[in-house]
């Protein structure tokens, strides 16, 4: 059917609808709604009033974070500001005091190195180094790997290298 | 027919200004005018009381969220009967995708209401219900803003976002289905 035959014959359909139907109610025809009137109210607020708290809490965190997050902040700044001064500013009694034991110690570590009578082995132990045998000392420079022997290939060490690689497969 | 059209537009634009205000009292006097036609509107377009009654909250709560962007362009009923359309029809097409997926099977779970009528007056409801909960969402849609809520044919296209010649071919084809399917019963009438 053409379109524009459609639209000329609408009125015509209404017609019968308005006729036809004349008789049915609404109510009838679909079942009404079974809240009240307040009911629907209450409910209704109800959920608005959820959502808009819900929003709200989105955008706008409660009191307690934003006072704990205010909170943390300004100890952290504290901590920032005032640490420095703190370890400046500390009891002197405590540090002259660690201080003196320290220099006391360090005084008789020192000592006892200089101390003719140590025994190599002991000073040995004491500088945690590998073993000292008397003797050693003179042919130290011989044993010690010079930079050209360090640096020095393998030549049969190369070789297996690059046969491994003649034979890898690469994909 | 009785038919629950649409309430007096007078004073609706003043009860949203009101409410755009911030005053409950006119936001709820708007809310109580509607209601029953947002929800028999709902009813009718998805076939199922329970549903009908949450699109109706759903509505009233997007119309209070959006009350600031309400200019009164168009009256308030269009208004409201258009987020009422967009609900049901996200509605109907989330049930669909459940019954696609198996989640759900569409039936008309709408219960026959109990009435005092006759007989003959009950059965033609009971078929009439049947024929409007068969026919294509758009051609029901347009049926029940013509038919029940007495919309002109521009104010449906303004709700459904269509032109005035689509409404008016799409109720053509509603009222002609509904005349097949009811036709012996409504004889003598035409």
């Amino acid at each position: 059917m053409e379109r524009e035959d459609i639209l000329n014959r609408v009125d015509e359909q209404e017609q019968w609808a308005t006729r036809a139907l004349s008789g049915v109610r609404e109510d009838d025809l679909f079942a009404t709604s079974k809240v009240t009137d307040s009911e629907f109210i209450v409910a209704l607020r109800d959920r608005i009033g959820g959502r808009a708290l819900a929003i709200s809490r989105r955008v706008f965190p409660s009191f307690r974070v934003v006072s704990a997050v205010a909170s943390a902040c300004v100890i952290l700044l504290v901590a920032i500001i005032a640490g420095p001064r703190f370890s400046r500013n500390s009891q002197p009694q405590d540090v002259n005091h660690l201080a003196d034991v320290a220099t006391m110690t360090t005084e008789t570590v020192v000592d006892s190195l200089a101390d003719a009578n140590v025994d190599p082995t002991e000073l040995a132990a004491y500088l945690d180094v590998p073993d000292y045998v008397e003797g050693d000392a003179a042919d130290s420079a011989e044993d010690s790997p010079l930079t050209d022997q360090l640096l020095a290939l393998d030549t049969g060490t190369l070789e297996e290298v690059l046969s491994n690689l003649e034979d890898t497969e690469f994909f | 027919m009785s038919r629950q059209a649409n309430p007096g537009a007078g004073n609706d634009r003043d009860l949203v200004r009101e409410a755009q205000a911030g005053s409950e009292r006119a936001f709820n006097e708007l809310v109580l005018k509607y209601r029953k036609s947002v929800y028999l509107t709902a009813v009718g377009l998805v076939t199922d009381g329970d549903e009908a009654e949450d699109i109706a909250q759903d509505v009233f709560v997007k119309a209070y969220e959006s009350l600031s962007l309400f200019r009164g362009e168009s009256a308030v009923y269009t208004w409201l009967y258009r987020i009422t359309v967009n609900l049901c029809l996200n509605r109907i097409r989330k049930r669909k995708v459940r019954s696609f997926l198996g989640l759900e099977t569409i039936a008309n779970t709408m219960a026959a209401p109990d009435t005092d009528e006759p007989a003959e007056l009950q059965e033609l409801n009971v078929r009439l219900r049947k024929a409007i909960t068969e026919l294509p969402e758009k051609q029901r849609i347009v049926f029940i803003l013509r038919h029940f809520r007495e919309l002109p044919h521009a104010e449906i296209a303004e709700i459904m976002d269509r032109d005035v010649g689509t409404i008016k071919a799409n109720y053509f084809q509603a009222v002609q289905k509904l005349r097949k399917k009811l036709g012996p019963y409504v004889e003598g009438k035409e």
